[in-house]
């Protein structure tokens, strides 16, 4: 074959292969546009998953009501779990959802962001997801709601090494920081910054991900790391191990106070399926009320979905989501309930520390005519 | 040199006009949000409206993925050789390179960034071992593949081992070495975005999840469709090469390069 042919050959071949690209992705993009349409309809009884037994025949008989079929629903975690999860694993081991009717299987999103989409595209029922992802989200387009608070407190902070002298806001200055892209404590920084009186310009930021950010700040790449406090337990023991003394400056401490995660819930299942949501975020509720009571068997329920979990790690850390739980406006109003003034509040640090697609309404946000009432934790 | 038929440019072009109208129209008639999937004209909309962040960040990544794809390619031929040449260095250096290919780069590139800091040397570093492994093993066996005849001529003329790699190993091996740098430099491209992906500030990979966790899907699209277009691009530019420098060793199909 002439060598002009063979170059041809060539060249046609690196144009089919632009081609195949190009078709590539838009083949992807429409796939996954029609993904919303095809995903099974939460409102729909869900089919068991094959290779499992139907839903009913795993619950105990003598405690499923009247031998009634129960609804498989999706619950989404915001994260890969850990022990602040117990609170959403107690209802399902201890009862409260099959008492309901209902059948709660788990799965975790990549963050709230994650979470926040999954749910705008009915992906999932239930999801865990902070306020502030849920707003940003909501300003793109999803249709979602906060219907049930369980982070009642600001659990943004940033965690660091004794020896690196953060021992305020404004010793953040001239530090580098590890942070996750999106991650709302960093976010969140200007507004933190202006009420403490230092200049966050000073600070260096530097995005890694999230398995990073400990080892980073350990190995003297950054000198500290924005982290939930949840994380602390296993904070703290990371930085023990390496003779180091960790410590942390808590945003809700430092006059940066907000709702952070909830239970988000598509629009329109809320409208479609008002009795089951209020069954659910009852039995929710419930579920949660006794795991406060109850935190050393909850911390269990964790550890059988995660086996993998350290004990003691997994129980300190439901502690800390306990204490951000069982705050005065839970013991007046009950477990789920949620203050105008506060979502207020939440929603106005978010729209002044973020450009949002556009300005989003308080009632757009979340909704108090889902959360149960009244189920307070006895002391 | 011939150029590209007018029917198949035409082809080329129809089709990718019609892909993008029919994702446009799908979005449009659908519904779908643009946190989902946006439509083509708000990808474009996003990206002219900042065209200067993503020609910053498109730099970054293009000299991430250049940078360790050349130094893949000089350490991959050099190992090529060593391969070749000397029994006891492939012993030694073989079952490393085989090891760090079976490695999971996405796997070691969390500890590479601890070890190499969050700039430009750990990006280039993973790109770099990404793309290494094709090189060595094509390179090794074209320099296997000179015909024996001709290697004995070189004996019989009492030819020097610099004269042997010069005259026939090297010449013989262009093809095959450009086959693996055809693989390499779609590899560099992905090992410079994992490094992205894990830390850093920077590159159209640090973009794409800055944009993910924000919802903005337009932004993550922009980045996805520069990253593909660089890809191509770079794709382009080795076959281009190859055509001036082996043109005797242009094969009849390009082999699609396969990815982590």
């Amino acid at each position: 074959m002439a060598d002009h042919d063979l170059r041809r050959l060539n060249r046609r071949t690196f144009l089919r292969v632009a081609v195949g690209a190009g078709l590539g992705v838009t083949s992807a993009s429409l796939l996954a546009a029609c993904a919303p349409a095809a995903a099974p309809s939460p409102a729909a009884p869900a089919k068991p998953e094959p290779g499992t037994k139907p839903a009913a025949t795993t619950a105990p008989a003598q405690q499923a009501p009247a031998q009634k079929q129960l609804r498989e629903l999706q619950f989404l975690l915001d994260v890969t779990p850990y022990g602040k999860h117990a609170l959403y694993y107690a209802p399902q081991e201890h009862g409260e959802f099959r008492k309901a009717g209902i059948n709660m299987k788990f799965a975790s999103a990549q963050g709230s962001a994650d979470t926040a989409r999954k749910i705008g595209a009915r992906a999932a029922d239930f999801g865990l997801a902070d306020t502030g992802a849920l707003i940003i989200a909501r300003a793109e387009g999803a249709m979602i709601k906060q219907t049930f608070m369980t982070h009642y407190r600001n659990l943004m902070s940033i965690m660091s090494l004794k020896k690196y002298g953060i021992a305020k806001p404004k010793d953040l200055e001239g530090k580098t920081i590890a942070a996750v892209a999106g991650d709302a404590g960093r976010n969140l920084l200007p507004a933190f910054a202006k009420i403490n009186n230092f200049d966050q310009n000073k600070m260096n930021i530097i995005t890694t991900d999230f398995p990073s950010k400990l080892p980073a700040v350990l190995a003297g790449r950054a000198q500290g790391s924005y982290e939930f406090y949840t994380s602390w337990p296993t904070y703290v023991r990371g930085a023990r191990k390496q003779n180091e003394e960790a410590t942390v400056l808590l945003y809700a401490e430092w006059g940066l106070d907000m709702y952070n995660n909830g239970i988000v819930v598509h629009e329109d299942l809320l409208k479609n399926e008002t009795s089951m949501v209020k069954e659910v975020l009852q039995a929710l509720g419930e579920g949660i009320v006794w795991a406060a009571q109850n935190p050393d068997e909850a911390n269990t329920m964790t550890l059988k979905y995660n086996p993998a979990l350290d004990k003691e790690t997994s129980r300190e850390e439901l502690q800390i989501a306990l204490d951000f739980l069982l705050v005065d406006e839970v013991k007046k109003n009950g477990v789920g309930t949620m203050s105008k003034d506060k979502m207020q509040q939440t929603l106005d640090l978010v729209q002044d520390n973020f450009e949002l697609k556009r300005k989003v309404a308080l009632d757009e946000i979340w909704t108090a005519e889902f959360a149960p009432k009244g189920l307070v934790p006895r002391a | 040199m011939s150029a590209i038929r007018p029917r198949e440019l035409l082809i080329a072009m129809l089709t990718l006009v019609v892909t993008i109208g029919l994702w446009e129209a799908v979005v449009w008639a659908f519904k779908v949000p643009s946190f989902l999937v946006p439509a083509p004209s708000a990808v474009w909309v996003e990206f002219l409206g900042k065209a200067d962040l993503y020609a910053q960040h498109t730099w970054i990544t293009l000299y991430e993925t250049a940078i360790g794809f050349l130094l893949a390619m000089v350490l991959g031929i050099l190992a090529a050789i060593a391969i070749v040449y000397s029994r006891l260095l492939q012993s030694l250096v073989y079952p490393v390179i085989l090891v760090l290919q079976i490695v999971p780069k996405i796997a070691i590139a969390p500890l590479l960034l601890i070890w190499l800091g969050y700039g430009l040397q750990s990006k280039t570093t993973i790109a770099l071992l990404v793309a290494f492994f094709p090189i060595v093993v094509d390179t090794a066996t074209g320099m296997r593949a000179a015909e024996p005849e001709l290697l004995e001529l070189v004996k019989v003329l009492k030819g020097s081992r610099w004269q042997e790699f010069v005259k026939i190993r090297f010449p013989y091996s262009l093809p095959f070495i450009f086959s693996g740098l055809k693989v390499a430099i779609t590899l560099a491209v992905i090992g410079a975005i994992i490094g992205e992906f894990v830390g850093g500030n920077q590159g159209l990979g640090y973009l794409i999840v800055a944009a993910n966790y924000q919802l903005l899907t337009a932004m993550s699209f922009a980045a996805l469709i520069l990253l593909s277009l660089m890809g191509l691009g770079l794709f382009g530019l080795i076959v281009l090469v190859e055509r001036l420098l082996v043109p005797w060793g242009v094969t009849e199909g390009e082999e699609i390069p396969v990815t982590l």
